[in-house]
């Protein structure tokens, strides 16, 4: 199985060619062991032919394998593009550091998995008013106007969120292609964060 | 050596038959008879049914149906069983408790003989005197059927099925919600909001008794139809790391439901994308980067449901720092229910079987990610993996003394956890040694101190072991992480 490889290796290719001649060397590779294995073995040829898909995968597998491991540590080789998918290598002493870095990190408690949820809520239900669909867009709009009603009830008002919120607004209505609906928001919005920054008497901006 | 594969290839053509003949159930919910999709899987169900008689299989080929699984000669076809909530409920309701299947038969018959199995108006053509006349007239002659009554034509009643794992129950409930509320998406349908609430109920219930049994199941799911597997997987981690932070019950269920139902904007993204086996192109990815947002429109439709749920999965395939998609028309930072399912969301397809590359190992994933540590929370990341440990519960791993044991939970170390010994299939003999059955790897039991040898996936054996060079894994993982130019997501074959 290696010897065709090597060849195919050894050979100055261009990348076309060499890639013409390693599926080819594969199918003569899983050719001849199909071959041998026929001959080999007692059970009837019937067999190798209802196997043979499979066969013929998992020695296409293992020959491109050994030919991949081999190419690149070939200097040689290295001017060859490889198509597909990019390859991951894990290797055990990097598995074995990270269990030994993890192992000597100190314990912490667990972050906040509730935490951040409304804030969420607001920037995904304003990313639909302006991205969705024709129908999320009305019902993202509802439910924002629901969930601003909510921030702005005053027995649960939390400034930092209203701030954020504001500020959102603010940035969403420089845009020409908000609803007015969120206009109205911002009003409701900004008009109340400003409000708790103010000093009594001091005159509105 | 010969015998052992002839025998590994009759198993995979029979799980292969049995797998196949789930998802054409499953198909014929989504799609009318005529379509793409329900003649290919016919055709491959067909196609299996001839590589199991090939491989030597007995022909005609009987599945019969008891103890919640799929039996082929009283033994139970685990992987295939787990995602079979719908077929089994259908022969169970019918009183079907055998189907045969004739080396002749093709792939219009079998539509035809399925049309009459699902339709509801032919419920009466399965009882005992209807069954031949139903199936002259659909011109079935290669399916029969055993029924529950004893009649004079079915063979003689088999009681020795399998008894159901620990936890099948609750992990093909799962399956079956997520199935159903895809097929409730895709035609637009309202969601089962309180049904999907009450199976994540159970299923936290089921694991605060006893996790191995469900957690365990899941390294036997190894075939991800219309992502409902992976949908179960993420939910079974969020679940079990949720409850290590300190969450109320109606917390963590918003946490599971969430987890449950992240991947529901897929069943609006064309199949041919979702399920292509070769790499995208630049207009698939788009398609399929859409499923996030959809997601989140599909949710926001649903007034019984958190909002929690319409963020993550909006949010899911979003990291720090800008990372990720769909780029948010406003920046912001996700929730820590988005943060969890994200992590959940990836280790899960770096451990699970694509046919595209095989499946890691938890370690090997945990490189891969930390590695890649931008593209999550780091807080998140870490704790994640101080609950699951290297080796989380529910793994199959082999032993320094030789033995195949399944890790039943965290011990004081993470390279530490408790295992318990797998007797070989088959054996009921009680462990060699005198060795209890569970124990915490690196106590010395009877003098003998077990040590890991190596973890057991579908389709490797991974020594863990130090001083071994070579290249454990050639396979891509970028895509898991959705990253930009790359496959958007690991899961859409």
């Amino acid at each position: 199985l290696i010897v065709p490889i090597y060849v195919v290796m050894g050979s100055d290719s261009t990348d076309g060619r060499l890639q013409a001649e390693l599926h080819e060397t594969v199918e003569r590779v899983q050719r001849r062991i199909r071959g041998e294995l026929q001959n080999t073995s007692s059970l009837p040829v019937a067999m190798f032919n209802a196997c043979d898909p499979m066969i013929e995968a998992v020695l296409a597998h293992a020959a491109s394998t050994v030919f991949l491991e081999h190419m690149l540590t070939s200097a040689d080789l290295h001017v060859m593009e490889i198509t597909g998918p990019a390859v991951e290598d894990v290797r055990p002493h990097e598995m074995q550091a990270l269990g030994r870095q993890l192992a000597a990190e100190d314990e912490q408690g667990p972050p906040s998995l509730m935490g951040g949820l409304t804030r969420e809520r607001l920037w995904v239900l304003l990313d639909l008013v302006v991205k969705g669909s024709a129908q999320a867009r009305i019902g993202a709009a509802t439910r924002l106007h629901e969930t601003i009603t909510e921030i702005l009830d005053p027995g649960q008002l939390d400034p930092m969120l209203l701030g954020q919120v504001a500020s959102l607004l603010q940035e969403a209505c420089l845009r020409d292609d908000m609803p007015s609906l969120l206009r109205d928001l911002l009003d409701q919005a900004a008009g109340q964060h400003l409000e708790q920054d103010q000093a009594p008497g001091e005159e509105k901006p | 050596l010969i015998g052992s594969g002839l025998n590994i290839l009759r198993e995979i053509a029979l799980a292969s038959f049995a797998h196949h003949l789930v998802t054409a159930t499953m198909n014929l919910e989504l799609h009318s008879p005529g379509s793409p999709h329900v003649q290919v899987n016919l055709e491959a169900l067909i196609g299996s049914l001839t590589d199991a008689e090939q491989t030597g299989v007995p022909m005609p080929l009987q599945l019969t149906f008891g103890s919640g699984q799929i039996h082929h000669q009283g033994k139970a076809l685990r992987g295939p069983s787990l995602q079979a909530g719908q077929l089994l409920r259908l022969c169970e309701e019918r009183s079907v408790r055998s189907l045969t299947f004739h080396p002749q038969l093709d792939a219009a018959e079998i539509l035809r003989f399925l049309i009459l199995l699902k339709a509801l108006q032919h419920r009466d053509a399965f009882d005992r005197g209807k069954i031949a006349a139903a199936f002259g007239v659909a011109g079935i002659r290669h399916v029969s059927i055993g029924t529950a009554e004893p009649t004079p034509s079915a063979e003689p009643r088999d009681d020795s099925h399998e008894p159901p794992p620990p936890g099948l129950a609750g992990y093909q409930a799962l399956a079956d919600c997520v199935q159903e509320n895809h097929v409730l998406a895709l035609h637009g349908r309202a969601l089962d909001v309180q049904v999907v609430m009450g199976v994540v109920e159970q299923t936290a219930q089921d694991l605060m008794e006893g996790p191995s049994g469900l957690l365990g199941l899941a390294s036997h799911d190894n075939v991800d139809r219309f992502t409902v597997g992976h949908s179960v997987r993420v939910a079974l981690l969020a679940l079990q790391v949720g409850r290590a932070a300190d969450v109320s019950r109606d917390e963590l269920i918003r946490v599971g439901t969430a987890a449950l139902l992240h991947d529901i904007g897929k069943s609006k993204v064309p199949q041919e994308i979702l399920f292509k086996a070769g790499r995208l192109e630049q207009e698939e990815w788009r398609e399929m980067a859409k499923h996030p947002r959809l997601g989140a429109e599909i949710l926001l439709e649903q007034r019984e449901l958190d909002p929690s749920a319409v963020g993550t999965a909006f949010c899911h395939h979003l990291a720090p720092a800008g990372l990720g998609y769909p780029r948010p028309e406003f920046p912001f930072e996700p929730s820590g229910v988005s943060k969890l399912v994200r992590v959940c969301d990836v280790f899960e397809a770096l451990t699970s079987v694509r046919p595209y590359k095989k499946a890691l190992t938890p370690i090997e994933a945990y490189t891969v990610m930390f590695r890649n540590e931008p593209d999550f929370d780091p807080l998140w990341l870490r704790f994640f993996v101080r609950v699951l440990g290297l080796y989380p519960t529910g793994l199959r791993i082999r032993l320094t003394c030789g033995q195949e044991a399944v890790v039943t939970g965290p011990g004081r170390a993470l390279h530490q956890p408790w295992v318990q010994i797998q007797p070989p299939s088959g054996d009921d003999s009680p462990p060699e040694d005198g060795a209890p059955a569970k124990f915490e790897i690196g106590e010395p039991v009877h003098g003998v101190v077990h040590e890991i040898q190596s973890v057991i996936t579908h389709d490797r054996s991974v020594p863990v072991g130090e001083g071994d060079a070579q290249i454990l894994t050639q396979h891509s993982h970028g895509a898991c992480l959705g990253r930009l130019g790359e496959d958007p997501d690991p899961l859409r074959q």
